[in-house]
């Protein structure tokens, strides 16, 4: 699936993505759905239905790429284990920080949970006018660190997730960042 | 008393007697060490002067928490053995003879007793805790009315496992570990930093490092707690920097900091899932 985590940052060239991902009022299109975070949870949007579903703390949804996980609020290591045991192939957070260390904090418990759970993890952090993305996925990034992406700019990824007798396996390639 | 026993005691003697702490009740005092086995300790007086050095350090800092590395009872075979009887007595792969595992047992409870603190560490049997001269066989103890709990590395990397002990009461966790012929910086931070950021708790980590049985063990000891209530907002107390070499790290744990950021914490999972 094609993934767009952030706000639209491609003009020349236009991806159509699976599924953007970003906060309620940064302007995003060109996906077949939108999950979008807000001060109250999360908004699902399908350019397929007028139907919205919307919600707060953690919910699984079924998209046509398979089952996603979400959670608002705060981060915390039960919600990567309950997405990995419901078999969700990315959990996505949405979490408002206000200062530097809880950010650091909300990064740090992605990227265990990601790693213990075998899960990969997108967090949208809000902070201050930034928003921070951080991408986690099991064993990718350099030096296998599980590290993905780690900025304030957008990206797309291309991510599959394949699953064996033995487990899950993750194939990430970079769009554009 | 035995030849080995004098020396122990000689050892033993150098170190200042127990004083009475004065520091106020949330904190704790931590001393930690990451020990370079170096073969150079074959020598009885030269064994003795580096186990001094690190006992005195330790010692003026009136730790109430002790952290030897895993194998501590490695240092004791060349320090204190008489080589003529070695082959007497059964070895493990490590050629440590059961004799001295127990002289190093036997001295760290004396440690323990004669600093009026806990002390944690490994040795070919496994990892041991004792404190007030006695071997805690349940791996737990109360410091200062604050649990703390001997954990293998193992195991920390389980968070619910980690959480369960956390309501169980236990806030300092600690791990008697030695290197790895290469050094792995994420795997490292993923066992005793990121967990102790996931469930909150003070990680405390010793470690083994130098040429053991051909092979060169690298590793960083260090103190760990949750990133908001350390100082450089880094989650590290306090960490060595190098690979190798002796150090010992000493660390005031402040637990009333900690109580408050569980609190936080757990106040804002529960208000998400009501």
């Amino acid at each position: 699936m094609r993934l767009l985590v952030g706000r639209q940052i491609v003009l020349s060239e236009f991806f159509h993505v699976d599924l953007a991902v970003s906060w309620v009022e940064q302007p995003i299109a060109g996906a077949n759905f939108y999950l979008l975070g807000s001060e109250r949870g999360y908004i699902l949007l399908s350019n397929f239905s007028e139907e919205t579903s919307y919600g707060s703390g953690f919910h699984l949804l079924e998209l046509p790429q398979g089952l996603f996980a979400v959670a608002t609020g705060f981060m915390n290591w039960r919600y990567a284990k309950k997405a990995a045991d419901l078999g969700a192939n990315v959990l996505f957070v949405f979490q408002d920080v206000s200062k530097p260390e809880e950010l650091l904090l909300a990064k740090t418990i992605c990227w265990g949970s990601s790693r213990e759970f075998n899960v990969p993890i997108v967090l949208l952090a809000k902070h201050g006018d930034a928003t921070h993305l951080f991408f986690c996925v099991p064993g990718q990034g350099r030096e296998h660190s599980g590290i993905l992406f780690d900025a304030t700019s957008s990206c797309v990824v291309e991510l599959d997730v394949s699953r064996t007798d033995s487990g899950k396996t993750f194939s990430v390639k970079s769009l554009a960042s | 008393m035995n030849p080995f026993s004098v020396r122990f005691w000689k050892l033993l003697r150098g170190l200042p007697p127990s004083r009475k702490r004065s520091e106020p009740n949330n904190v704790v005092r931590a001393a930690v060490l990451q020990l370079e086995y170096d073969p150079s300790l074959r020598n009885g007086r030269i064994f003795a002067d580096f186990f001094l050095s690190i006992l005195s350090k330790i010692s003026s800092f009136m730790p109430h928490v002790v952290v030897f590395p895993a194998l501590t009872d490695l240092f004791f075979v060349n320090g204190i053995w008489s080589l003529p009887f070695f082959k007497r007595f059964p070895k493990n792969g490590l050629g440590i003879p059961d004799p001295v595992t127990q002289q190093c047992e036997w001295f760290m409870a004396e440690v323990s007793r004669k600093m009026n603190c806990v002390v944690a560490f490994g040795t070919v049997h496994g990892l041991k805790l004792c404190g007030q001269g006695r071997f805690i066989a349940e791996k737990r103890v109360l410091v200062k009315d604050r649990g703390l709990a001997l954990v293998p590395k193992r195991w920390l990397t389980n968070s619910e496992f980690l959480s369960s002990l956390v309501e169980d009461g236990i806030r300092i966790v600690v791990t008697p570990t030695s290197g790895s012929n290469v050094y792995n910086e994420w795997d490292d931070k993923y066992h005793f930093w990121s967990h102790a950021q996931m469930v909150g708790y003070y990680s405390l980590k010793a470690t083994l490092v130098g040429k053991v049985a051909r092979n060169r063990l690298k590793d960083k000891a260090c103190v760990c707690g949750p990133i908001p209530i350390t100082q450089n907002h880094d989650g590290y107390i306090v960490r060595n920097e190098s690979l190798e070499g002796s150090a010992v790290l000493l660390a005031e744990l402040d637990m009333e900091k900690l109580e408050n950021f569980l609190t936080e914490q757990r106040n804002k999972f529960n208000s998400l899932i009501q």
